[in-house]
Protein backbone atom coordinates (compact mmCIF):
# COMPACT_ATOMS: atom_id res chain seq x y z
CA UNK A 1 0.00 0.00 0.00
CA UNK A 2 1.28 3.60 -0.80
CA UNK A 3 0.74 5.21 2.57
CA UNK A 4 1.27 9.06 0.95
CA UNK A 5 -1.65 8.55 -1.65
CA UNK A 6 -4.08 6.18 0.10
CA UNK A 7 -3.98 7.23 3.52
CA UNK A 8 -2.03 10.66 3.95
CA UNK A 9 -4.12 12.05 0.98
CA UNK A 10 -7.59 11.79 1.55
CA UNK A 11 -6.05 12.59 5.43
CA UNK A 12 -4.49 15.75 4.09
CA UNK A 13 -8.13 16.31 2.19
CA UNK A 14 -9.98 15.88 5.41
CA UNK A 15 -7.54 18.30 7.11
CA UNK A 16 -7.85 21.52 5.01
CA UNK A 17 -11.10 21.59 5.40
CA UNK A 18 -11.48 21.43 9.15
CA UNK A 19 -8.08 22.51 10.36
CA UNK A 20 -7.65 26.16 10.23
CA UNK A 21 -4.05 25.68 10.24
CA UNK A 22 -3.66 22.94 7.71
CA UNK A 23 -5.33 25.43 4.77
CA UNK A 24 -1.77 24.77 3.15
CA UNK A 25 -0.91 21.25 3.40
CA UNK A 26 -0.59 19.22 0.43
CA UNK A 27 0.11 15.15 -0.11
CA UNK A 28 4.39 16.14 -1.48
CA UNK A 29 6.71 14.29 0.04
CA UNK A 30 8.60 17.20 0.77
CA UNK A 31 5.72 19.49 1.97
CA UNK A 32 6.13 20.59 5.70
CA UNK A 33 3.97 19.24 8.02
CA UNK A 34 4.71 20.59 11.43
CA UNK A 35 6.47 23.70 12.31
CA UNK A 36 7.39 26.48 9.94
CA UNK A 37 4.88 25.92 6.76
CA UNK A 38 3.12 22.91 8.33
CA UNK A 39 -0.04 23.03 11.22
CA UNK A 40 0.20 24.40 14.56
CA UNK A 41 0.70 22.00 17.62
CA UNK A 42 -3.52 21.34 17.72
CA UNK A 43 -3.82 21.09 14.17
CA UNK A 44 -0.99 18.40 14.70
CA UNK A 45 -2.52 16.64 17.12
CA UNK A 46 -6.51 16.88 14.94
CA UNK A 47 -4.18 15.55 12.15
CA UNK A 48 -2.09 12.40 13.54
CA UNK A 49 -5.99 11.50 15.46
CA UNK A 50 -7.59 11.50 11.46
CA UNK A 51 -4.50 9.54 9.55
CA UNK A 52 -4.49 7.10 12.93
CA UNK A 53 -8.70 6.28 12.41
CA UNK A 54 -7.71 6.26 7.90
CA UNK A 55 -5.17 3.57 9.11
CA UNK A 56 -7.22 1.25 10.98
CA UNK A 57 -9.79 1.29 8.68
CA UNK A 58 -8.03 0.69 6.43
CA UNK A 59 -6.09 -2.27 7.62
CA UNK A 60 -7.63 -3.29 10.88
CA UNK A 61 -4.32 -2.25 12.81
CA UNK A 62 -4.48 0.32 15.72
CA UNK A 63 -1.11 2.19 15.53
CA UNK A 64 -0.15 5.46 18.45
CA UNK A 65 1.67 6.94 15.98
CA UNK A 66 2.54 9.84 18.81
CA UNK A 67 4.32 7.22 21.16
CA UNK A 68 7.61 7.93 23.17
CA UNK A 69 9.76 6.03 20.07
CA UNK A 70 8.36 8.81 17.75
CA UNK A 71 9.35 11.77 20.33
CA UNK A 72 12.81 10.71 20.71
CA UNK A 73 13.94 10.69 17.65
CA UNK A 74 16.55 12.85 16.47
CA UNK A 75 14.81 13.43 13.30
CA UNK A 76 10.70 13.90 14.24
CA UNK A 77 8.66 11.72 11.59
CA UNK A 78 6.42 14.79 11.64
CA UNK A 79 8.67 17.48 10.02
CA UNK A 80 7.40 16.08 6.79
CA UNK A 81 4.53 14.74 5.17
CA UNK A 82 6.93 12.51 3.34
CA UNK A 83 8.72 11.88 6.80
CA UNK A 84 5.11 10.84 8.29
CA UNK A 85 4.91 8.42 5.21
CA UNK A 86 7.90 6.72 5.89
CA UNK A 87 7.26 6.25 9.61
CA UNK A 88 3.63 4.98 9.31
CA UNK A 89 5.12 2.32 6.70
CA UNK A 90 7.62 1.40 9.39
CA UNK A 91 4.68 1.19 12.07
CA UNK A 92 2.71 -1.20 10.08
CA UNK A 93 5.75 -3.22 9.07
CA UNK A 94 6.89 -3.76 13.13
CA UNK A 95 2.88 -4.28 13.76
CA UNK A 96 3.45 -7.25 10.85
CA UNK A 97 0.84 -5.80 8.47
CA UNK A 98 1.71 -6.90 4.77
CA UNK A 99 -1.33 -5.59 3.12
CA UNK B 1 -31.16 18.89 27.30
CA UNK B 2 -30.02 18.52 24.64
CA UNK B 3 -30.30 14.78 23.12
CA UNK B 4 -27.48 13.03 21.72
CA UNK B 5 -25.62 10.00 22.71
CA UNK B 6 -24.65 9.50 25.29
CA UNK B 7 -22.01 7.12 27.28
CA UNK B 8 -22.25 5.83 30.49
CA UNK B 9 -19.32 3.42 32.20
CA UNK B 10 -19.94 1.34 35.06
CA UNK B 11 -23.88 1.13 33.50
CA UNK B 12 -25.17 -2.50 34.46
CA UNK B 13 -25.73 -1.27 37.65
CA UNK B 14 -25.91 1.05 40.52
CA UNK B 15 -25.64 4.94 39.87
CA UNK B 16 -24.33 3.62 36.32
CA UNK B 17 -27.76 1.90 35.72
CA UNK B 18 -29.84 5.52 37.18
CA UNK B 19 -28.25 7.08 34.78
CA UNK B 20 -28.43 5.25 31.86
CA UNK B 21 -32.06 4.99 32.40
CA UNK B 22 -32.07 8.72 33.25
CA UNK B 23 -30.52 9.42 29.81
CA UNK B 24 -32.71 7.35 27.81
CA UNK B 25 -36.12 8.22 29.60
CA UNK B 26 -34.63 11.82 27.80
CA UNK B 27 -34.26 10.62 24.25
CA UNK B 28 -30.58 9.74 24.15
CA UNK B 29 -28.92 7.06 22.89
CA UNK B 30 -27.03 4.98 25.82
CA UNK B 31 -23.85 2.89 25.22
CA UNK B 32 -23.16 1.88 28.06
CA UNK B 33 -20.38 -0.62 29.35
CA UNK B 34 -19.65 -2.97 32.01
CA UNK B 35 -17.13 -6.28 32.71
CA UNK B 36 -20.43 -8.33 33.13
CA UNK B 37 -23.30 -8.76 30.72
CA UNK B 38 -26.09 -5.88 31.22
CA UNK B 39 -30.00 -6.81 31.58
CA UNK B 40 -31.15 -3.61 30.64
CA UNK B 41 -33.41 -3.65 27.40
CA UNK B 42 -34.01 -0.40 25.41
CA UNK B 43 -33.99 0.11 22.06
CA UNK B 44 -31.74 2.90 22.52
CA UNK B 45 -29.61 1.46 24.24
CA UNK B 46 -26.00 -0.68 23.37
CA UNK B 47 -24.15 -2.57 26.12
CA UNK B 48 -20.72 -3.53 25.46
CA UNK B 49 -18.50 -5.93 27.86
CA UNK B 50 -15.10 -4.22 28.67
CA UNK B 51 -12.92 -3.63 31.82
CA UNK B 52 -12.10 0.44 31.35
CA UNK B 53 -9.29 0.34 31.86
CA UNK B 54 -8.39 -2.49 29.24
CA UNK B 55 -7.07 -0.68 25.75
CA UNK B 56 -7.92 -3.76 23.86
CA UNK B 57 -11.67 -4.16 24.91
CA UNK B 58 -12.09 -0.04 25.13
CA UNK B 59 -11.50 0.67 21.71
CA UNK B 60 -14.05 -1.27 20.30
CA UNK B 61 -16.73 0.80 21.58
CA UNK B 62 -15.54 4.20 20.26
CA UNK B 63 -14.80 2.32 16.82
CA UNK B 64 -18.39 1.67 17.18
CA UNK B 65 -19.35 4.79 18.28
CA UNK B 66 -17.09 6.28 15.32
CA UNK B 67 -18.89 4.37 12.89
CA UNK B 68 -22.50 3.65 14.13
CA UNK B 69 -23.16 6.79 14.94
CA UNK B 70 -20.76 9.43 14.06
CA UNK B 71 -19.21 10.32 17.33
CA UNK B 72 -20.05 10.83 20.89
CA UNK B 73 -21.93 13.87 22.72
CA UNK B 74 -21.51 13.26 26.24
CA UNK B 75 -19.26 10.69 28.00
CA UNK B 76 -20.21 9.52 32.00
CA UNK B 77 -17.08 8.36 33.19
CA UNK B 78 -18.95 6.44 36.42
CA UNK B 79 -17.58 2.97 36.68
CA UNK B 80 -15.43 3.18 39.92
CA UNK B 81 -14.25 0.68 42.67
CA UNK B 82 -12.87 1.34 46.31
CA UNK B 83 -11.72 -1.15 49.15
CA UNK B 84 -11.75 -0.05 52.74
CA UNK B 85 -8.95 -1.03 54.29
CA UNK B 86 -5.87 0.11 56.87
CA UNK B 87 -3.11 1.37 54.60
CA UNK B 88 -0.32 -0.80 56.57
CA UNK B 89 -2.92 -3.88 55.53
CA UNK B 90 -3.49 -3.00 51.88
CA UNK B 91 -1.85 -4.96 49.43
CA UNK B 92 -0.17 -3.79 46.46
CA UNK B 93 -2.80 -5.90 44.58
CA UNK B 94 -5.82 -3.10 45.24
CA UNK B 95 -3.70 -0.66 44.64
CA UNK B 96 -3.22 -1.75 41.29
CA UNK B 97 -6.81 -2.56 41.06
CA UNK B 98 -8.11 0.48 42.36
CA UNK B 99 -5.90 3.12 40.40
CA UNK B 100 -5.89 1.14 37.06
CA UNK B 101 -10.36 1.19 37.15
CA UNK B 102 -10.28 4.76 38.88
CA UNK B 103 -7.45 6.59 37.06
CA UNK B 104 -6.48 4.54 33.60
CA UNK B 105 -9.80 4.03 33.06
CA UNK B 106 -10.95 7.24 33.05
CA UNK B 107 -8.26 8.64 31.59
CA UNK B 108 -8.70 6.00 28.27
CA UNK B 109 -12.28 6.72 27.80
CA UNK B 110 -11.42 10.85 28.40
CA UNK B 111 -8.79 10.41 25.72
CA UNK B 112 -11.19 8.49 23.44
CA UNK B 113 -14.04 10.49 23.84
CA UNK B 114 -12.23 13.53 23.06
CA UNK B 115 -10.68 12.05 19.63
CA UNK B 116 -14.24 11.82 18.67
CA UNK B 117 -15.69 14.81 20.15
CA UNK B 118 -12.99 17.27 19.06
CA UNK B 119 -14.77 16.57 15.32
CA UNK B 120 -17.76 18.15 16.13
CA UNK B 121 -16.11 21.22 17.71
CA UNK B 122 -17.91 20.14 20.64
CA UNK B 123 -18.58 17.65 23.99
CA UNK B 124 -19.33 17.20 27.48
CA UNK B 125 -17.17 15.02 29.96
CA UNK B 126 -18.09 14.64 33.28
CA UNK B 127 -15.99 12.72 35.69
CA UNK B 128 -16.83 10.92 39.36
CA UNK B 129 -14.84 11.90 41.92
CA UNK B 130 -15.76 11.05 45.89
CA UNK B 131 -15.99 13.26 49.19
CA UNK B 132 -13.54 10.78 50.70
CA UNK B 133 -10.70 12.87 49.47
CA UNK B 134 -11.48 16.27 50.71
CA UNK B 135 -12.98 14.69 53.70
CA UNK B 136 -9.28 13.06 53.76
CA UNK B 137 -10.86 9.29 55.24
CA UNK B 138 -9.29 6.68 57.45
CA UNK B 139 -9.41 3.35 55.20
CA UNK B 140 -10.00 4.51 52.04
CA UNK B 141 -5.90 6.12 51.45
CA UNK B 142 -6.18 4.82 47.70
CA UNK B 143 -9.48 5.41 47.20
CA UNK B 144 -9.08 9.15 48.15
CA UNK B 145 -6.16 9.28 46.23
CA UNK B 146 -7.41 7.93 43.27
CA UNK B 147 -10.09 10.13 42.64
CA UNK B 148 -7.99 13.15 43.89
CA UNK B 149 -5.65 12.12 40.39
CA UNK B 150 -9.27 11.89 38.72
CA UNK B 151 -9.79 15.45 39.96
CA UNK B 152 -6.37 16.49 38.92
CA UNK B 153 -6.90 14.49 35.66
CA UNK B 154 -10.84 16.55 35.16
CA UNK B 155 -8.74 19.93 35.70
CA UNK B 156 -5.87 19.35 33.24
CA UNK B 157 -7.90 17.80 30.47
CA UNK B 158 -10.70 20.66 31.07
CA UNK B 159 -7.92 23.15 29.79
CA UNK B 160 -6.62 20.98 26.91
CA UNK B 161 -9.28 20.19 25.27
CA UNK B 162 -11.42 23.54 25.97
CA UNK B 163 -10.46 25.14 22.26
CA UNK B 164 -11.86 22.04 20.82
CA UNK B 165 -15.09 22.68 22.27
CA UNK B 166 -14.87 19.98 25.67
CA UNK B 167 -15.97 20.62 28.79
CA UNK B 168 -14.37 18.44 31.27
CA UNK B 169 -15.96 18.69 34.91
CA UNK B 170 -16.47 16.40 37.89
CA UNK B 171 -19.27 15.53 40.83
CA UNK B 172 -18.22 14.14 43.76
CA UNK B 173 -20.99 12.18 45.58
CA UNK B 174 -21.53 11.31 49.28
CA UNK B 175 -21.89 7.70 49.39
CA UNK B 176 -24.85 7.03 47.50
CA UNK B 177 -26.50 3.00 49.06
CA UNK B 178 -24.84 0.99 46.56
CA UNK B 179 -22.28 -2.06 45.90
CA UNK B 180 -19.59 0.64 46.10
CA UNK B 181 -20.28 0.93 49.91
CA UNK B 182 -21.88 -2.45 50.70
CA UNK B 183 -19.09 -3.30 52.84
CA UNK B 184 -18.98 -0.37 54.92
CA UNK B 185 -19.48 -0.89 58.71
CA UNK B 186 -22.51 1.57 59.47
CA UNK B 187 -20.84 2.81 62.72
CA UNK B 188 -18.17 3.77 60.19
CA UNK B 189 -20.92 5.37 57.74
CA UNK B 190 -23.00 7.07 60.11
CA UNK B 191 -19.25 8.90 61.32
CA UNK B 192 -18.84 9.87 57.70
CA UNK B 193 -22.05 11.06 57.40
CA UNK B 194 -22.39 13.50 60.40
CA UNK B 195 -19.05 15.15 58.40
CA UNK B 196 -21.18 16.76 55.50
CA UNK B 197 -23.50 19.60 56.21
CA UNK B 198 -26.55 17.92 55.09
CA UNK B 199 -25.71 14.47 56.72
CA UNK B 200 -28.15 11.85 54.78
CA UNK B 201 -26.83 9.28 52.41
CA UNK B 202 -27.16 10.72 48.78
CA UNK B 203 -29.36 9.39 45.81
CA UNK B 204 -28.76 8.63 42.61
CA UNK B 205 -31.07 11.55 41.53
CA UNK B 206 -28.30 14.34 43.46
CA UNK B 207 -26.11 12.82 41.41
CA UNK B 208 -27.95 12.89 38.04
CA UNK B 209 -29.10 16.57 38.79
CA UNK B 210 -25.50 17.69 38.97
CA UNK B 211 -24.70 15.72 35.37
CA UNK B 212 -27.91 17.15 34.01
CA UNK B 213 -26.68 20.89 34.84
CA UNK B 214 -22.68 19.80 33.33
CA UNK B 215 -24.82 18.34 30.04
CA UNK B 216 -26.95 21.38 29.25
CA UNK B 217 -26.22 22.99 26.13
CA UNK B 218 -26.21 26.12 28.62
CA UNK B 219 -22.75 25.03 30.25
CA UNK B 220 -20.47 25.96 27.46
CA UNK B 221 -18.83 28.53 29.92
CA UNK B 222 -18.69 25.54 32.58
CA UNK B 223 -15.14 23.42 32.68
CA UNK B 224 -12.48 22.08 35.14
CA UNK B 225 -15.45 22.63 37.89
CA UNK B 226 -15.57 19.78 40.64
CA UNK B 227 -18.76 19.79 42.78
CA UNK B 228 -18.86 17.67 46.03
CA UNK B 229 -22.63 16.91 47.09
CA UNK B 230 -24.12 16.78 50.60
CA UNK B 231 -22.34 20.20 51.31
CA UNK B 232 -18.37 18.71 51.64
CA UNK B 233 -15.55 21.43 50.82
Amino acid sequence: MDILTEILAPAIEEARRSIPSAAKLEAKADCPLFGDGGVDSMGLVRFIIMVEERIEDRTQVQLTLASDKAMSRKSSPFRTVGALAEYVTECLDAEGYDG
Amino acid sequence: MAEGVTLVTGARKGLGRAIAEHYLALGHFVVGCSRDASDLEHPSYRHFLADVADEAAVKPIFTYLRKEHGGLDHLINNAGIASMNHAMLTPLSTVDAIFSTNVKGTFLFCREAARLMQKKGRGRIVNLTTVATPLQLEGEAIYAASKAAVLSLTQVLARELAPLGITVNSVGPTPVPTDLIRSVPKAKMDALLARQAIPRFGEPADVINVIDFFLSPASDFVTAQNIYLGGVV
